[in-house]
């Protein structure tokens, strides 16, 4: 090896990546910012809970309605429609944080 | 850092040593490599007598472990599969550490899960070879079990968080964001995640300390990286009095 | 067959990878060198006191100072890629002859002693110290290894166990205890210019009558000249061409072509050796010292090219390490590589169509070549890589009719060693030697029985004297060792006879 040091700096920059990326300084860490809804308070379950496991809910309950037609139940998506009025203000912040594309949309239409 | 809650300070502060401890250990590993002389041309030959030739087959090695698949194919087929998986793996990841994340990183992300989620396999594959085999056997030590045990755990608790128990994945992106940016911000307490970070800052720690420094190791080895062309020019010691 | 006192490996079928048995080989012991070797060699003439903290020194000093044996003590993720590549784990079956586990025996001593981990949780990590019983491994294992380089050829990461080994014999001799074959020889080496000790009237006693004997046998005036001033080429060969045989057979073919090429060239009395086994105990300044007195030799003669005799580990220090080590070699003719293997001198006689062959002269013979591990492995003949594999191949070729390769996964770059390199050329040694040659063998017996092949050439000193001891306790005579250049002394035709 012939400049360890230009080598160590390289590697330095390369494990340090990151952060420049995720511009270093006294930033915040960015987080989604949603538009709540104005005609309710309270979700379906605890925010919490649907955080972690709205989309667990959605697809159990698609097979309920979808396939066996029970049309009488508790989560769906349309109930979701009814204050979460703007996707792109509301499901699609998150999403695009986290690089996730759910699959809902594919058939859903919401505004 | 105030308003976090004891859970979040103590995993944040977590982060940081083993953070520290995982770059501070490699840099110094490498750094020894780099700067420690070859006192002699040592290339195992037939080898490439350009420095060309001799990127090109540690790229070959680098891509395709050309000297496992000559050495061991059983072998190859286990430790190829996981370290290929590991890239997958690593793309899961790279989303919650990029902000906002690349649309390719984004659009890939089915097709890396697809891959990632197989990890188990080839770390029970490796297990067992070394079980299964007397002279692999007669070679592994406990750290040797060890350290993939520690993999497979790691992979389990991170499949468990996908598939069994969700986490809120904005609070861990969040988070992570907030540790990267030296802006921390609270974690989300639960379970599974907290098993997995303490398993993967584990990890993080034993790297630089363990046989896992070939992955930087590799391209140092004097035996693959020095040119063989010793008759051509001189090949000069660097601490030889002279 | 010759008789053995241990078991001879069974080759009827081939050598197939054989299940672990752990101790097999443990009771090996090498002759331990005497106080006058030692010393003369720099080292302390016997066990120094403080033994292991002296070792850990040197230990460290060596890590500081070769970046292969601080990289190779890390990185090995004890895949197993090398496992069964060991000739010496091939044919005997002791663990601790897989690459692998020869290599663990120092780096456990590693751990425990330079590693956090290995100090914190010495037994999970396998971490050792340098106890009377791991030196014990050290000295039988360390003197297992002939330095082959195979296991580097298929590791993931090129870790070379040689390395280690030449470190763990450096290591040893600096607290006092060394092999008595290595270091005798280097003290001849140092005192009289030959591994033999050879005196120069004795030399030149044998170049007269092997002078005498040509022109009885050919009716041609070929010189062997020795200590000849301003000669072209000053020729370099293993003592052993001088004296045993079938060597001196191809010593008499480097002269051959010499006479037909017409080209002058002498021997050097001051350093009449090209083998260099300061390389096989790890010791630079000796390799350095040994290699210095040729150079040295070379500019007295006022030479203008060094070509050098058919021999494995010399070549690998000749071409790898003659230019770092005795270099520059200024006063020698810059269109000419330094040195210059005979087989590259013969080859590009051949290609200028210079030599007069008759290939029938060898037609009693149906050849295979043994490709040698340190000109395999760790050197090059001519521009390409590889050369080190044609270049042999195609003067046998020219010279012989019938040819036949062995079992490319035995030869060229995954060539099986003899099983008598890197110092272990040693009575005491002969049940390692035996077994270690077992795999070379099974692929030679293969195209003895399938092809007719009576003949093994090679361009080795170590092989040939090790397959002609060995190769008996196998059922092979010892007549079917030939060097190359014995089977171009048969074919080449002089003047105009």
């Amino acid at each position: 090896m012939k400049r360890p040091a230009a080598t160590a700096a390289a590697l330095l920059a390369l494990l340090a990546a990151p952060l420049f990326y995720a511009g270093c300084g006294n930033a915040k860490a960015p987080a989604p910012q949603l538009t709540k809804p104005t005609n309710a308070t309270e979700c379906v379950e605890p925010a919490a809970t649907m955080r972690a496991n709205h989309m667990n809910l959605l697809r159990h309950e698609r097979d309920n309605i979808v396939r066996e037609g029970d049309r009488s139940r508790k989560y769906r998506i349309e109930g979701c429609a009814q204050c979460h009025t703007k996707r792109a203000e509301f499901c699609d912040r998150c999403h695009d944080y986290a690089g996730v594309k759910p699959e809902c949309f594919d058939c859903h239409y919401l505004p | 850092m105030g308003g976090l809650s004891l859970l979040s300070l103590v995993y944040v502060a977590l982060s940081y040593a083993a953070a520290a401890i995982f770059v501070g250990g490699l840099m110094r590993k490498l750094w020894g490599y780099a700067v420690t002389p070859n006192p002699l041309c040592i290339p195992t030959t037939p080898s490439p007598a350009t420095k060309g030739g001799v990127v090109a087959r540690l790229a070959l090695n680098i891509v395709a472990f050309a000297d496992l698949f000559k050495g061991n194919r059983w072998t190859w087929i286990g430790g190829y599969a996981f370290h290929v998986i590991l890239i997958a793996v690593t793309v899961r990841h790279l989303r919650l550490f990029i902000y906002p994340v690349p649309p390719l990183l984004a659009e890939i992300q089915p097709l890396a899960l697809l891959i990632a989620m197989l990890l188990p396999l080839p770390l029970v594959y490796l297990l067992a070879r070394r079980k299964m085999v007397d002279r692999y056997a007669w070679i592994s030590s406990p750290a040797d079990y060890g350290v993939l045990i520690l993999i497979l755990l790691i992979a389990l608790s991170g499949l468990g968080l996908k598939f069994v128990s969700h986490s809120d994945l904005v609070g861990i992106k969040h988070f992570l964001l907030g540790l990267l940016m030296f802006s921390p911000v609270d974690m989300p307490a639960h379970p599974a995640f907290i098993i997995h970070l303490t398993l993967v800052l584990m990890l993080a720690v034993y790297f630089p300390y363990s046989k896992l420094v070939h992955a930087g190791g590799v391209f140092f080895s004097p035996t693959r990286m020095m040119v063989d062309d010793p008759r051509e020019r001189r090949h000069i010691n660097p601490w030889a009095a002279k | 067959m010759a008789k053995a006192d241990f078991e001879i490996p069974d080759i009827k079928n081939g050598v197939s990878v054989p299940a672990v048995k752990p101790g097999a080989m443990a009771h090996v012991k090498y002759h331990p060198a005497s106080e006058a070797h030692l010393t003369k060699l720099g080292f302390p003439a016997k066990r120094v006191d403080n033994w292991k903290e002296v070792a850990l020194a040197k230990m460290n000093e060596l890590m500081g100072k070769y970046k292969s044996l601080s990289l190779f003590l890390d990185v090995c993720v004890k895949c197993g890629a090398c496992a069964d590549k060991c000739h010496y784990y091939l044919g005997t079956g002791d663990p601790n002859n897989m690459p692998v586990a020869r290599q663990e025996l120092m780096r456990k001593v590693y751990r425990k002693n330079f590693t956090l981990g290995g100090k914190l949780f010495g037994g999970l990590a396998r971490a050792e110290d340098l106890t009377e019983e791991v030196l014990r491994e050290w000295m039988a294992y360390f003197h297992q290894c002939s330095q082959c380089r195979r296991c580097s050829v298929f590791c993931p990461f090129g870790i070379d166990t040689a390395e280690i080994s030449m470190a763990a014999r450096e290591i040893m001799d600096s607290i006092g205890i060394g092999q008595k074959y290595t270091l005798e020889i280097i003290a001849k080496v140092h005192d009289t210019g030959n591994n033999l000790g050879i005196p120069k009237d004795a030399l030149i006693g044998t170049l007269e009558f092997l002078e005498e004997d040509v022109k009885e046998t050919t009716g041609v005036d070929v010189k062997f000249p020795l200590d000849q001033k301003g000669a072209e080429v000053m020729l370099i060969v293993p003592s052993a061409d001088f004296f045993s045989s079938p060597h001196v057979d191809s010593l008499v073919g480097y002269a051959k072509v010499f006479h037909a090429a017409g080209i002058s060239y002498t021997f050097s009395s001051h350093a009449s050796e090209f083998a260099n086994f300061g390389m096989f105990i790890g010791s630079y300044d000796n390799t350095k010292k040994i290699a210095t007195r040729i150079a040295d030799a070379g500019r007295d003669l006022g030479v203008k090219r060094i070509v050098v005799g058919e021999c494995g580990h010399a070549y690998r220090v000749a071409y790898s390490f003659w230019n770092t080590l005795a270099g520059p070699f200024d006063y020698l003719d810059k269109n000419h590589s330094v040195p210059t293997h005979v087989c590259e001198f013969t080859d590009e006689l051949l290609r200028r169509n210079a030599l007069k062959l008759d290939k029938s002269a060898n037609d009693e013979f149906t050849v295979t070549y043994h490709d040698s591990c340190n000109v395999a492995r760790a050197s090059r003949m001519g521009t390409e890589p590889g050369g080190q594999f044609e270049i042999p191949r195609n003067i046998l070729k020219a010279v012989c009719n019938k040819y036949v390769e062995m079992d490319p996964e035995a030869n060229r770059e995954k060539t099986f060693c003899c099983g008598g390199g890197g110092g272990l050329l040693s009575d005491e040694l002969l049940e390692v030697r035996v077994k270690g040659a077992a795999p070379k063998v099974s692929a030679l017996k293969e195209v003895m029985d399938n092809q007719g092949v009576n003949t093994m050439a090679m361009i080795c000193a170590i092989c040939k004297a090790q397959f002609t001891k060995v190769l008996p306790y196998y059922d092979i005579p010892m007549e079917a060792v030939a060097g190359v250049h014995q089977l171009v002394s048969n074919a080449i035709q002089l003047g105009d006879k």
